[in-house]
Order: structure tokens, then sequence, then C-alpha cells
């Protein structure tokens, strides 16, 4: 339980840093073309060229006053004394300094090459013979081709949903089974693991750790992904020409030695990866889609509308693997799997040693793997664990080689091919007997009721969603907001015993005996169980509630409650049932239950009917509201 | 562009944050087994930022973990591989096949014709390579050495 106490802690730190985040760029807009800044005095030939220039010194207009500044933090990376600031500076620098001090082309390779290409450097240096440290570095890669590594959501984790990018420089020759020994290309926040924990989210939100360009074999990568972290992996082979992968690791090179102030808004890892790609092909102008941030799911969107996707390959996590096991594995076979991955587990009078060989493989690899996500997940202690995985081991090298399971199956939806994460509704219906029309946004990510393909089992983000109700008394008012919602319902079963929870934080209507609904500021913390049976999901969930209205009797309620429900997911439609009793233990003293039912319709995965009924019940007084309308996301 | 502004204070850009290993320092294959952590918690924070590892539990920069990395065994890169996949590698040599065992396959220069020799001696030789729980990666790796020479088709790689 101190896990999800510790969660809830900080989930409460989350949504305080969130309601103190310095926004302040809501009015921003992308100003006109920069490039008209380098059109005088220097003559550039080519239509790419000045933005090109910018990228190579990853420049941006700034959030707040739209001048363009570089995101490098790392004085030495520019050449001029006011290059961050100005890149006609730092293009007159560079051109004098790289032809009086050809060496200084090695620092710069990807600068010198574009200036030479320009017809703005005489000579260019950057060949082995002048540059053995630099040709050493690009050699070790044996650059062919280069893949986008998009690792998706963690199993009980949705605000993992929105991934991280990472690229993978593929080698010449390289077989299926080469990928492992890689170099991947990644841009991390260099962290002090010293700093408390509520520091370290502080300061990985707002910069106060600087970002790095770090170069590092798949097999590790992989590994923090797929092994520590259990999240699937999708690997984008992308179809960049050699000029193009020259081009990207020069850069590269230049950003190796120096560092960025790691913003976690909007300068954050998938951002970075873009620029590398810009500047690889300039004519991509991805960074400039994803102005202000970048969600990697939907740069991957804009990887597909870009004709940049050669092949995606899938590679499951260990969790997926075990999943796909216990799936396979006859259910007569469970729960000797599950007893053999005990450290204490007797084989022989289990009665496993009577069984035939390929039972026994069978249930030797679920039991390791089973082993192995305990051992992670902290319900078995580790210094238990090694003999015992050792001996699983010597006993399934006992039998023969061949493994009972078939390979993970790839998922027919990928993460990047789910619905679209902007959603726009419109509905008509009843409140309290008033006719009401209602419009609502939801600027993120994913709902409970939305087509579930490609997104995470059970998992629900809502972020800012608003919903504005027009009542046929003429009034128009807010009906609800709900700043952020996270909704985990991961299910239990033999092998798997995740938490469900729920973190809810909004102005929410509240029905008062007088009939009175003022939009009371609500904050929600659940956690609980779900299972699955089939297609239906039934979970509860013990709440815990604050609420702060001046017009609630004491001003504000806090409440104890449970919430039980029940979810269907079918391909083209969902159906969820919830009920919820409420009691205050202070505050307003009151109970409160509320029943509701929705139902929604895929017409396709971006637009879908839905149906709403809610009734709530307080004080002795029942409260009714329905709506029915169409939700179109995009 | 107000979705993008929106969007942009979420969590995004999730990485690893390497919990300390509990298990204290050590290289052992015991001590380097299921490393890392996946709770609640460490979810919750490494959502938040993307951490790299220049001092992480499986940095490889000498000293960081108890870990002594100036391999003195290379076979031309092996050991690396080795020394960061010793769990997989494990699992895969006692199924006798696996992604990690293709790799160091791979890296060691064995011909497709010969690879699965190379599965079959190591997986019939477990017990030689992987003695108790404490082994390093360059006990397993000198192991693995001692196993091929005795290989007629295998002698030829080291």
């Amino acid at each position: 339980m101190s896990a999800a106490l510790s969660a809830t802690f900080y989930f409460i730190a989350f949504i305080f840093l969130l309601i103190l985040a310095p926004y302040g760029s809501w009015a921003a807009s992308i100003p006109q073309s920069e490039s008209s800044i380098l059109n005088q005095p220097l003559a550039l030939n080519s239509a790419e060229a000045p933005q090109q220039w910018l990228n190579l010194l990853q420049f941006r207009p700034s959030d707040w006053n739209h001048r363009l500044r570089s995101e490098v933090d790392s004085p030495d990376f520019f050449l001029s004394d006011i290059g961050k600031n100005n890149p006609q500076a730092e293009l007159a620098a560079t051109i004098e300094q790289l032809s009086k001090n050809p060496s200084l082309q090695c620092r710069f390779p990807a600068r010198a090459q574009w200036l030479h290409q320009q017809g703005l450097l005489k000579n260019l240096k950057i060949t082995s013979e002048y540059c053995p440290d630099l040709h050493k570095w690009l050699k070790q890669f044996k650059a062919e081709s280069i893949s986008l590594i998009f690792p998706a959501a963690y199993l009980n984790s949705p605000s993992s949903m929105f991934g991280h990018t990472f690229l993978r420089v593929d080698q010449h020759n390289q077989t299926e089974t080469g990928q492992l020994l890689a170099q991947t290309i990644n841009f991390a926040a260099n962290v002090n693991h010293d700093d408390s924990e509520f520091l370290f989210a502080y300061k990985g939100l707002f910069g106060g750790y600087p970002g790095v360009v770090t170069v590092k074999p798949y097999y590790e990568k992989a590994k923090e992904y797929s092994e520590i972290e259990n999240r699937d992996i999708w690997e984008y082979k992308l179809n960049f020409t050699d000029e193009e992968i020259e081009r990207l690791l020069f850069h590269t090179w230049e950003l190796l030695p120096i560092y960025f102030d790691y913003f976690f808004f909007d300068e954050n890892c998938a951002y970075r990866i873009l620029t590398l790609l810009d500047v690889a092909r300039p004519s991509l102008h991805l960074t400039e889609q994803f102005y202000t941030y970048a969600i990697p799911s939907d740069t991957l969107r804009s990887l597909n509308t870009s004709n940049l996707i050669d092949d995606v390959r899938y590679r499951p996590s260990m969790a997926t693997q075990l999943k796909h096991k216990v799936n396979i594995l006859p259910e007569n076979h469970h729960q000797m799997a599950r007893e053999i991955s005990q450290p204490n587990a007797d084989l022989e009078k289990l009665g496993f040693k009577s069984l035939p060989l390929n039972e026994q493989s069978a249930i030797l690899e679920t039991a390791f793997d089973y082993l192995r996500y305990q051992a992670q997940q902290e319900t078995i202690p580790r210094k238990e664990v090694a003999k015992h995985s050792l001996r699983l081991l010597k006993q399934r090298s006992q039998l023969p080689s061949d493994s009972p399971y078939p390979p993970v199956p790839e998922p027919a939806v990928r993460d990047d091919e789910g619905h679209k994460t902007f959603e726009v509704s419109l509905s008509q219906g009843n409140v309290e007997h008033i006719e009401t029309t209602r419009l609502t946004f939801r600027p993120a990510y994913h709902d409970l009721l939305d087509p579930s393909a490609g997104y995470p089992d059970g998992a629900q983000i809502k972020f800012l969603e608003t919903a504005i109700d027009y009542r046929e008394t003429g009034t128009v008012r807010v009906a609800s907001f709900t700043g952020l919602n996270i909704t985990s319902l991961t299910p239990r079963n033999d092998f798997f015993k995740p938490i469900s929870w729920r973190v809810d934080a909004g102005l929410y209507r509240k029905y008062l005996h007088n009939a009175d609904d003022p939009l009371t500021a609500t904050l929600n913390i659940g956690a609980g169980h779900s299972y699955n049976v089939g297609n239906q999901k039934l979970y509860a969930l013990l709440e815990t509630q604050l609420q702060q209205h001046h017009s609630l009797p004491s001003n504000y309620s806090a409440n104890l409650g449970l919430n039980i429900g029940w979810l269907t997911n079918q391909n083209n439609w969902q159906q969820q049932l919830s009920l919820t009793h409420t009691s205050s233990v202070a505050g307003y003293n009151h109970y409160y239950n509320e029943l509701s039912w929705q139902l929604s319709y895929h017409l396709q995965s971006n637009l879908s009917l839905f149906g709403k009924y809610q009734v709530s019940h307080t004080e002795g007084e029942y409260f009714h509201q329905h709506q029915m309308g169409i939700e179109w996301r995009f | 562009m107000m979705r993008q502004l929106l969007i942009g204070s979420l969590i995004m850009g999730a990485s690893t944050l390497a919990m300390a290993d509990d298990s204290g320092p050590g290289c052992g294959w015991g001590s380097m087994l299921f490393e890392g952590s996946s709770g609640t918690p460490s979810h919750v924070v490494a959502a938040t930022t993307n951490g790299t590892s220049g001092n992480n539990t499986f940095g490889m920069t000498s000293g960081t973990n108890g870990c002594d990395t100036s391999q003195t065994l290379d076979y031309k890169g092996t050991s690396a591989v080795v020394f960061h996949n010793m769990d997989r590698l494990s699992n895969d040599i006692a199924k006798g096949e696996g992604e990690i065992l293709d790799t160091v396959a791979s890296v060691m220069g064995i011909d497709s014709a010969d690879v699965p020799t190379f599965k079959r001696v190591l997986h019939e030789n477990f017990d030689a390579i992987y003695p108790n729980s404490d082994v390093t990666s360059d006990q397993v790796m000198e192991a693995m050495i001692t196993v091929m020479e005795k290989d007629q088709s295998l002698a030829k790689y080291i």
C-alpha cells in the first residue's frame, strides 16, 4: 500500500506543479518565415538554405517574444559572442573562423559541409586525414540507415502514453539479430541521482537538469525499456539517403559536447529528435509542425504523412511476452507455473517431473518469466531470487532446446494508428428539466469510451476538458472542467496483480439539497482492483474526495467513497455503467450517490455517437440529466 | 495552437529512472539479475523526466556500481554484450535459443552454418557456464570460451 500512497503523493505534487507551470505563451503564434533575416547580405543558393542554417544552430523562435534564439546553452557552440541570439553574426563568424582555422571544421563538420555547398567556404577539410577523431567516431556506427525507436506506454502507467523516442543507426549488413549491436542517439536529461525524488520531478519539469545527447548501443536502450520498464517498442525504419545520414551524424557530433536546458514541456526528447531529422532532410519541416510541443505518437503520425517510414518492427516487452505465454499455457498448468516460480518450490512434490518434456519446458519458461516479473515488482525479495532463478534455468537447460512458445504476434493497431487526441463534441439533452446544448473540448488525450485500439487497456488521460452548456433559459455556463484525469484500470488475474487507480482534479457541478448546483473544486483520488471477463471489465475503487465551494455548507467537504463500475469494450462500441457512493467525514455533512451510464458507438476511429444518462441522489432528492451527441477527434 | 500549448504541459519524454539497486554492490550474475524497478512510484517520477545513465545502475562506467569494467577479456566486444545482458543471456543459453545468443554469435563472428552448433554446445554446457549465482560476466565469458575450445567446429573462432 505504501507504493500507492507514494504514488498519490507524487500525483498531488504533479498537479500542483501543473498549476504553477509557467504557461507564459498562451497567445503565441508561429511567426512569419524566419528566413528573411538571412537574406542579406549573403546570397544563399537554395530555398531550404536559410532554414537549414537555423536548424544547424538549433534556433527556434522564443515562446515568449518570438525572437530567435538557439536552444543550445553551451557558449562554446557559438563562434560569435552573440551567436546564441543572432544567426547572421554566427554565420559571418563561422565562415571567417572555419576558413582561417580549418581544424575547427572537425568540430563543426555539418556547418562546414553546408557552407561549402552554399559556396561560402572554399576548402572543405573534413576528411579522415584532417579529422581522425570525427571519422573514428563515425566509423563505429557503420551507418546504413536510421530507425526511429518509439517505446510505447507502461503496463500500468497511462502517463507514459506519451512515450519517448530516440534514433537507432542501423549497420551495414545488419541482420535481424544484429539490431541490438547498433548504436542509438538519444536526448536525455543528465539527472543527479542524489536529488530527492520531489526535486527530481520538479527539476525534470522546469529545466533544472541539462539535456545532453548520448550515444549508446541499442541493447542497453532496449533493455531499459523492454525489460526494466516493460514497454513494448516500435521501430520505424526511415528512408534517409546516405548523404542525409551523414549530415545527421555530422550534426550529432556537433551536439555531443554541448548541453541544452532540458525543458520538459516542449524541449523534450521527441522534439530534439525531430531537429536531427530536419537537419538530415530540411524539406521535412518537422519542427515547425511541433512548434510548441511534441507528443511522440503525433510525431510518428507526421513522419507517416511525410512518407519517411520504410518499414515498422515490433519488439514486445518482457511483460508482454509473459502475458503471451500465460495466454498460451493451458490453464491447468497455470497454478503449477506460479508455484514453481516461488523460491521455496519443490519440483518433485508438485508432480512436475512426471509431465511430458514439452509441457515441462512450457511451465518452466513461464515460471522463470513470472519470477523475473515479480522480482521487478519487488513482490519477491531479490536476495531470494538469484538462487532460485538459477535452479529454474538449470532445469530448463536439461530439456530440449525448442521453445514451446511461438513469437508474440504484432498488435493489429500500432500506437500511432489509434484515434487522434483532440476531441470536440456537441450534444443535446436535458439537465434537471432544462433543455441544454453542450459543447465540449478535450485537448488531450484518450477517454475510456474512445476506441481503444492503439491505447493501453483500461487507461485514460483527460487534460483540460471543458464542457460549456447553452440552456433554453438563454444562459451559458460551464458544466464541468477537468484539469487532469488519469485513470488506470489494469486488470488483475492469476499472474498480474496491479493496483487500479484514478486521480481526478477539476471543477464539477455538485447538487445541493436546495437545487443549487455550484461548480465545485474537486480532487478525487482512488485506488482499487479491476478484472477482465472477456470484453467486460469490472472494477471497484475506494476514493478520497476533497471539495470546496463557498456555497457548500461549511465551504468544503472531505468525503470517502466507493466507486464500482462495469465497462464493455467492443470494436465499434463501448459502454460504462458506474455507481458511486460518498459520505462526508469533515466539512459539509452529507452523502452523495451517483449512477451514470454511457454508451458510445464509433462510426470511424475519429467519429463517434454517444449517449449519457446520470442520476444523482443527495439529501433525499434526485437530480437527472441526459445528453446525446456526436464526438469528433482530430 | 491552443491544443499545442495545452498538451505541451503534459507528461512526456518518459524514460528510465534507475532506482538504486537494493541488492547491494557486486557484479555476480545474481546481483545483476532483474535490474531496475518498475514500482508505481518510480513510474510516476520516471514519467516526469528522461534520465540518462551517466551514473545509473546499468552504467558501465567503472566504479559506479561496484563493477570493474576495465575488461581483461574482450573478444571483439563480446564482453560488453555479455556484461549488459547477463540476465537474458543465461535465459537464452538455458533454452538454447534467443536474441541475445544470436547477438553474441554475431559479435563473435560465428558463421551462420555453425550457429546451431554454437547454440547447442552452450545449451548443453549450461552448468559449466553458470556454476553458481555469483558468477561474474568475465567468468561467464571465460567459461564460454573454454566450452567452445573443446568443440571441433567452434574452436576456430577463439
